[in-house]
C-alpha cells in the first residue's frame, strides 16, 4: 500500500493519458469540443505534480523488493518531477486551441504529450541505468512523434524525423554507455557504480577505460538531450518545426529531466569532486560544454531571424549556465550546485512563457514565426506583449524577473564553490549573458518598437496582420508563467529554499555518510603529500577528497555485494532527515586565516 | 558613512515609493480609451508621492551622519534584506527625483499622444526603481532597482522617441547593461568576502580587503558607474538617448539617472573601495576635466539644440565628478549640490527645448531666430534657465560650480609636489569649462532668440501656455531658491559628507600620494642633475 501511494504521481501521470485515450474514443471523431481533453491532460499531470511535491520530499524506502533498486523518491526527484509535470500541463493547456488552428488530431497529441511525461518522471527517479533508459525512451519517443504531430507541414515532419534520429543516436550512446559502467563495476545501480567505481579508481591502469569511456559516452547522450555544444545541432530545426506547445515542452520538461538526470549521473558516479581520478576529469568535460554551450549559443542566437530559433538557441545558451552550475559543485558537502534547481525553474517559467506567446500566434495554420510577425504586437494584444517582456527580460536575466535571480544565485553557488579559481568563469558567463541580452533585445524591439508594414489583401495574415489565437486556457498558462517569473524574481525565498534542499539530495551515494563521519581520515594526507598551509583552498578540498576516496574505498573492500543492502540504508536515510548527517554548515572559503587569504586574490 | 542611526516609525520612504507603483497598477486597470483620465491619474499619483516625500525631508535629522528613517525587513533566505533609508548624500537626489517626476508627467500632456496609457505607466515604473536605487542600503535591494531602471527608459525611449529611437534605446540598454553585469560579480564576491551572510551596505563597509582586490572591484563597480555618468570615454549612448527620448524622458534621464552614477561612486565606490578610489582619483579626475573641455566643445559644435543640451550634461557631470574626487568638504558637498543643480537647469532646458519642438517639429538652431518677439515669456525662461546653466551668480548653478573650483584649488594648494601641480592644472582647465560652457549657451540663446525673424513661420508661434508655464516656473523658483539661499539645502548634506570624508580621506589621500610618488620622484632627478637642454647649450657657447 506504501508503495502504491509513493508511486501514486508516476500512476497518475500514467493514468490520465490512458483517460485521455479513452475519452478521445468516447468523443465523436469531429467533436468540436475535443479541446476540453488538454483540459483533463493539464488537470491530470498537476494532481500528478501536487502528488509529488506531497509525497516524495523525505519519503520512506519503498517496501516491495520489485520496486528496491528501480526507482528512488526523494527531494530532488520531487523538485524536478514537478518541474516536468507542470511543463507538461502548461503544454497541454497551450495545445488545446492551438491543435485545432493547426490542423493537428488533440487526442493522440495529448495522449501522447501525458505519457511523455510519464516517461519522464522514470527517467528522473531511475536508481538504475536500465530504468534510466527506458524512461528515457517513453520520454522521447513520445516527443517524437509529437514533434511530427503537425502531418501537413514539411518543416514538422523534418523536425520529427531529424529528432528521431538524432535521438536515438543519443540513445544508442547512452546504452552504450551503461554497457561499459556495468562492465566496469558488475552493478546497474547507480550506487552500486559509484561504489564500484571508488574502489577502481584506486587501482591504476586498465579500470579506468572503461569508466572513461562510459563517461564520454554518456556526456555525449545527455549533452544531447540538454542541447549542449557540439550536440546541439538540432535543437533550432527541431523547436522551429515542431508545434510550439510541443518546442514548449521540449525546451522546458525535457531539458529538466535531462539536467536532473545529467546531475545525479555526474555527481553519483564520479563522485565530485574527486571525480574517480580519471585521465579526462568529468569536471575538464563539463567545463569545457559549459563554455563552448553559452558561448557558441549566444553568439548563433545572435543571427537568428525567427523567434523559435532565437529562442532554441537562448534555450542552448542557458544549457551552459547550467552545466557550469553542474560542474560547480559545492566541495564541502559535495551535493548539488544549489543554484542549479532554481535556475531551471525560472528558466522553465520564462521559456515556457515566452514559446506561449509564440504559440498563441499561431494562427490558421501560420507557424512563420519571423521576427516582423511580432511587429506591432504591443497594440494589438498589449496583454500579450506584456507577457512577453516578462518572460523575455526573465530570460535575459534583468531584475525584478525569476531569471535575474536564478542567474544571480547561480553565480553566487559558482562563486562559492571556489571564489580564486571559479571568477574568471563566472566573469565569462556574465558577459555572455551581455551578448544575449541583444537578442532578447531585438524580440523587444519588434513587440514594441516596431510598426507592421503596410501590405494589402492575402498577404495580411503573413506580414503579422493575423489575430491571436483565443484561448482560455492557454492564456492562463502563460499568464502564470508571467505571474511566475515575477513571483520568482521578487520573493524567491520559498523556491530558493526548496532549490537548495532539493539539490542537497542530488547525490545517491551510501558512503557520503561515512565520510562525512569519519573526521579521523581528514587528518593523514595519504595519497598526496600535505599541502602546505599557506593554501587552504588546496588543502580542504584534497582532504574531502582523500575522505571520500577511503571511506569508499572501505566500503568496497568489506563487500562489495552488500552495496544493495548499503543503498537501502541510504533510501531511509533521505526518508527520516534526522538520522541523515547534518550538513555541514558551507564553510566560506574566505573565512580562511589571512595568511592564506593571499591565494584567494 | 557611520550605519545606521535611526529607524522610521512611519514608513515614509516604502511610502513614497508604494504610491507610484500603486499607481501603475491602478493605470494598467483603467480601460485604454480615457486618455484624460490616464495623465490625470498619473500626474495627481506623482504629486501625491512628491507630498509624501515631504515627510521624510521634514523628519530628516540634518546633524546625523548615517542611515536615517531606516526600515529593514527579512527579504531573501541568503541575507539579502529589504533595508532603506536615507542620509544626507541620497536625501537631496531623493527629493529631486518626486519633484522631477511630477513636472515631467505635466510637461508631457501634450506631447504623448498615442499609448499614453502606457507611457504614464512606464514613467511611474521609473519613478519607483530610481527612488529605491537612492534609497537601497542592500546591495542585492540596490542592483535590482539599479538594472530595473533600464526596463522602462529602455521602453519610453524606444517606443516614443524620435526617429533612431530604437538604435537609440539598445544601445543605451547595452552599454548600461554592460557596466552592471561586471558589478554583480563583484557583489557577490564581496558577499562572501562577508562570510556569505549579509548583502548590507554596514556590512560590506567592514571588509577588508586587500589593495588587488579592491583594485578589481573598484574598475568593475566604476565602469558600471562611469558608463551611467557619464564619464568621457564612455559617454557615446548619451547623446543618442537623449536625443531620442520624448522630452519627459529626457527630463528624467538627464535630471535624475545620469545622477545615478556620480551618486553611486560617492555611497559606494569610494566608501567601500578608499584605497583604490585614492590610487584611482587622479585619473579620475582629468577623466573629468577631459569631459568638462570635451562636452563643451561638442556642444559648440551642435546644430541641434538638444543634442546641444546633451553634451553640455557631460560637461556638467564632469564637474560633478571633479568635485568628489577632490575629496574638501566644500568640493564634495558643491559636487551633490551640483547634481540637483544639473537636474533642474537641464531638465528645465530639455522642457524648452521641447516647448519649441512641440510647435515646429525641429530641433535644428537655424529654425529660428528672433522668437523673442513673439513669445517673451518663453525667452524670459530660457534665459533664466541657461544663466543658470552657465553658473551665473545668484542661480543655482553658480554655488555648485564655485564650491567645486574651490574646493579642488583648496586640496591642490593643500597637496604636495606632483598633486600640487595637477591639481592646479585640472582647476583652471576646469576654470575654462565655465567660460566654455558660457559660449555655447549665450550662442545658442541669441540664435534662437534675438536677431530677425528669419522664417516667417515663426511669427505665429504661441507663447507658452499656463501648463507649460506651472512646469517650468517651479523649475525656475528651485534656480533661484538653491542659488539665492543654498545652505537650506547644503545643510542637509554636511554631517553625511563630513562622515564619508573623515573615515576615508585619510586612506584616499595615502594612496594617490603613493600613485604619484614615481613622478615627484622624477621631478626631483631633473631637479638635481643637470638639464640636457643647459649642457647642451654650454657645450655650443664653449
Amino acid at each position: 500500500m506504501n508503495d502504491l501511494l509513493l508511486c501514486a504521481p508516476i500512476l497518475v501521470a500514467a493514468g490520465t493519458g490512458i483517460l485521455v485515450m479513452a475519452l478521445d474514443l468516447l468523443s465523436g471523431r469531429d467533436d468540436p469540443r475535443k479541446g476540453f481533453l488538454g483540459v483533463v491532460t493539464a488537470a491530470g499531470l498537476a494532481i500528478a505534480a501536487v502528488l509529488a511535491v506531497t509525497l516524495w520530499p523525505g519519503a520512506p524506502a519503498f517496501e516491495m523488493s520489485f520496486l528496491k533498486g528501480v526507482l528512488i523518491v526523494d527531494g530532488f526527484v520531487a523538485f524536478f518531477s514537478a518541474l516536468v509535470l507542470a511543463t507538461g500541463a502548461a503544454a497541454a493547456l497551450l495545445a488545446v486551441d492551438h491543435l485545432p488552428e493547426q490542423g493537428i488530431e488533440p487526442g493522440a497529441f495529448q495522449t501522447l504529450l501525458a505519457f511523455s511525461a510519464t516517461g519522464a518522471l522514470a527517467f528522473v527517479a531511475a536508481a538504475d541505468l536500465v530504468t534510466m533508459f527506458l524512461g528515457l525512451e517513453v520520454m522521447s519517443l513520445a516527443v517524437y512523434a509529437l514533434a511530427a504531430s503537425k502531418r501537413s507541414s514539411g518543416f514538422a515532419t523534418e523536425a520529427g524525423l531529424k529528432y528521431f534520429v538524432l535521438g536515438g543516436l543519443a540513445s544508442a550512446f547512452l546504452l552504450f554507455g551503461v554497457a561499459f559502467l556495468y562492465g566496469a563495476t558488475g552493478s546497474l545501480d547507480l550506487a552500486g557504480i559509484a561504489a564500484g567505481l571508488a574502489g577502481g579508481a584506486s587501482s591504476a591502469g586498465a579500470d579506468r577505460v572503461l569508466p572513461q569511456v562510459a563517461l564520454v559516452l554518456l556526456l555525449v547522450a545527455m549533452g544531447f538531450k540538454v542541447a549542449a555544444v557540439p550536440f546541439h545541432f538540432w535543437t533550432p530545426d527541431v523547436y522551429e518545426g515542431a508545434p510550439t506547445p510541443v518546442t514548449a515542452y521540449m525546451a522546458g520538461a525535457v531539458k529538466a529531466a535531462g539536467f536532473a538526470v545529467l546531475s545525479r549521473l555526474i555527481l553519483t558516479v564520479y563522485q565530485a569532486p574527486s571525480w574517480g581520478g580519471l585521465p579526462l576529469s568529468p569536471a575538464d568535460a563539463l567545463l569545457g560544454l559549459a563554455v563552448l554551450t553559452m558561448v557558441v549559443g549566444n553568439v548563433l542566437g545572435v543571427v537568428q531571424d525567427d523567434v523559435k530559433r532565437i529562442l532554441a538557441y537562448s534555450s542552448i545558451a542557458h544549457a551552459g549556465y547550467l552545466l557550469l552550475g553542474v560542474w560547480a559543485t559545492d566541495p564541502a558537502t559535495r551535493a548539488l550546485n544549489d543554484g542549479v534547481p532554481f535556475y531551471l525553474l525560472a528558466y522553465v517559467a520564462a521559456t515556457v512563457g515566452a514559446f506561449g506567446v509564440v504559440s498563441l500566434l499561431g494562427a490558421r495554420g501560420e507557424e512563420d514565426m519571423r521576427l516582423p510577425r511580432l511587429a506591432g504586437l504591443s497594440k494589438r494584444h498589449p496583454v500579450l506583449a506584456a507577457v512577453l517582456l516578462v518572460c523575455v527580460l526573465s530570460l535575459a536575466g534583468i531584475p525584478p524577473f525569476g531569471g535575474f535571480m536564478g542567474k544571480f544565485n547561480l553565480f553566487k553557488a559558482v562563486l562559492a564553490a571556489d571564489p580564486a579559481s571559479n571568477v574568471t568563469w563566472v566573469v565569462v558567463a556574465v558577459l555572455n549573458s551581455l551578448v544575449a541580452l541583444y537578442y532578447y533585445l531585438r524580440i523587444l524591439l519588434y513587440a514594441y518598437f516596431r510598426e507592421p508594414e503596410v501590405v494589402s489583401g492575402d498577404d495580411v495574415a503573413a506580414a503579422g496582420h493575423a489575430p491571436a489565437i483565443r484561448s482560455a486556457p492557454a492564456w492562463a498558462a502563460i499568464g502564470v508563467a508571467a505571474l511566475a517569473s515575477l513571483y520568482l524574481g521578487i520573493l524567491p525565498g520559498r523556491m530558493m529554499a526548496a532549490s537548495g534542499s532539493a539539490a542537497s539530495a542530488a547525490v545517491v551515494r551510501p558512503d557520503l555518510s561515512a565520510a562525512l563521519a569519519a573526521p579521523a581520515a581528514l587528518a593523514p594526507g595519504k595519497s598526496s603529500p600535505a599541502p602546505a598551509p599557506a593554501s587552504p583552498t588546496v588543502s580542504r578540498r584534497a582532504a574531502v577528497r582523500d575522505a571520500g576516496r577511503d571511506a569508499a574505498r572501505d566500503a568496497t573492500r568489506n563487500d562489495r555485494d552488500a552495496a544493495r543492502n548499503d543503498r537501502d540504508a541510504a533510501h531511509s536515510r533521505s526518508a527520516a532527515p534526522g538520522t541523515r548527517p547534518p550538513r555541514p554548515p558551507r564553510p566560506s572559503r574566505f573565512a580562511a586565516p589571512p595568511a592564506g587569504g593571499g591565494s584567494g586574490r | 558613512m557611520t550605519g545606521i542611526e535611526t529607524y522610521a516609525l512611519t514608513p515614509f520612504i516604502s511610502l513614497t515609493m508604494l504610491i507610484p507603483l500603486a499607481g501603475a497598477v491602478l493605470l494598467a486597470l483603467v480601460p485604454g480609451r480615457h486618455g484624460a483620465a490616464h495623465r490625470g491619474l498619473a500626474f495627481v499619483v506623482s504629486v501625491l508621492a512628491f507630498a509624501c516625500s515631504l515627510s521624510v525631508w521634514v523628519n530628516f535629522d540634518p546633524a546625523r551622519a548615517g542611515f536615517q528613517l531606516v526600515e529593514d525587513r527579512a527579504w531573501l533566505p541568503f541575507g539579502a534584506r529589504y533595508t532603506v533609508g536615507v542620509d544626507g548624500i541620497s536625501l537631496l537626489l531623493f527629493m529631486l527625483t518626486t519633484f522631477l517626476t511630477p513636472l515631467a508627467i505635466l510637461g508631457a500632456f501634450s506631447a504623448i499622444r498615442k499609448r499614453a496609457k502606457e507611457f504614464y505607466i512606464a514613467m511611474l515604473l521609473l519613478e519607483v526603481a530610481m527612488l529605491g536605487t537612492l534609497v537601497a542600503a542592500d546591495m542585492l535591494l540596490f542592483y535590482l532597482f539599479w538594472e530595473f531602471m533600464l526596463i522602462p527608459m529602455y521602453l519610453i525611449i524606444g517606443v516614443w522617441g524620435g526617429e533612431r529611437r530604437v538604435y537609440a534605446a539598445v544601445k543605451f540598454f547595452l552599454f548600461t547593461f554592460l557596466g552592471s553585469v561586471l558589478m554583480l560579480v563583484g557583489i557577490i564576491w564581496m558577499h562572501l568576502k562577508a562570510g556569505g551572510g549579509s548583502f548590507a551596505l554596514v556590512d560590506f563597509l567592514k571588509l577588508d580587503l586587500g589593495f588587488r582586490e579592491q583594485a578589481w572591484l573598484f574598475a568593475a563597480f566604476g565602469l558600471a558607474f562611469a558608463i551611467k555618468v557619464p564619464m568621457f570615454p564612455f559617454h557615446t549612448w548619451l547623446p543618442d538617448a537623449h536625443v531620442e527620448a520624448p522630452t519627459a524622458g529626457s527630463v528624467i534621464l538627464a535630471g535624475v539617472l545620469l545622477k545615478m552614477g556620480t551618486y553611486g561612486f560617492i555611497r559606494f565606490a569610494i566608501p567601500l573601495f578608499p584605497d583604490a578610489a585614492g590610487a584611482f582619483a587622479v585619473p579620475v579626475m582629468v577623466l573629468a576635466v577631459v569631459g568638462i573641455v570635451y562636452g563643451s566643445l561638442c556642444s559648440f559644435a551642435q546644430g541641434d539644440v538638444k543634442k546641444l543640451v546633451a553634451y553640455s550634461s557631460v560637461a556638467h557631470l564632469g564637474f560633478v565628478m571633479l568635485g568628489m574626487f577632490a575629496l574638501t568638504q566644500e568640493a564634495v558637498e558643491g559636487a551633490i549640490l551640483q547634481m540637483v543643480n544639473h537636474g533642474i537647469s537641464t531638465g528645465a532646458l530639455f522642457m524648452l527645448v521641447g516647448v519649441l519642438y512641440e510647435r515646429r517639429h525641429t530641433r535644428a538652431i537655424d529654425a529660428y531666430g528672433g522668437i523673442a518677439r513673439v513669445m517673451k515669456v518663453y525667452a524670459a525662461l530660457l534665459v533664466i534657465v541657461t544663466l543658470s546653466s552657465i553658473g551665473l551668480p545668484g542661480t543655482n548653478g553658480f554655488v555648485g560650480e564655485f564650491l567645486i573650483l574651490a574646493g579642488t584649488f583648496r586640496e591642490a594648494l593643500s597637496g604636495g609636489g606632483a598633486f600640487r601641480a595637477i591639481g592646479l592644472a585640472l582647476g583652471i582647465a576646469a576654470a575654462t569649462g565655465v567660460v566654455l560652457g558660457a559660449v555655447y549657451m549665450l550662442t545658442m540663446v541669441r540664435k534662437v532668440l534675438f536677431g530677425p525673424i528669419v522664417h516667417e513661420e515663426n511669427r505665429a508661434l504661441k507663447d507658452v501656455s499656463f501648463r507649460e508655464f506651472a512646469v517650468l516656473g517651479a523649475l525656475v523658483v528651485m534656480v533661484f531658491w538653491i542659488g539665492v539661499y543654498p545652505s537650506f539645502f547644503l545643510s542637509r548634506t554636511t554631517a553625511s559628507v563630513r562622515a564619508t570624508l573623515d573615515a576615508y580621506k585619510g586612506r584616499m589621500v595615502e594612496q594617490r600620494t603613493a600613485l604619484l610618488r614615481g613622478v615627484d620622484a622624477r621631478a626631483e632627478d631633473a631637479r638635481a642633475a643637470p638639464s640636457p637642454w643647459r649642457v647642451a647649450a654650454q657645450e655650443v657657447a664653449r
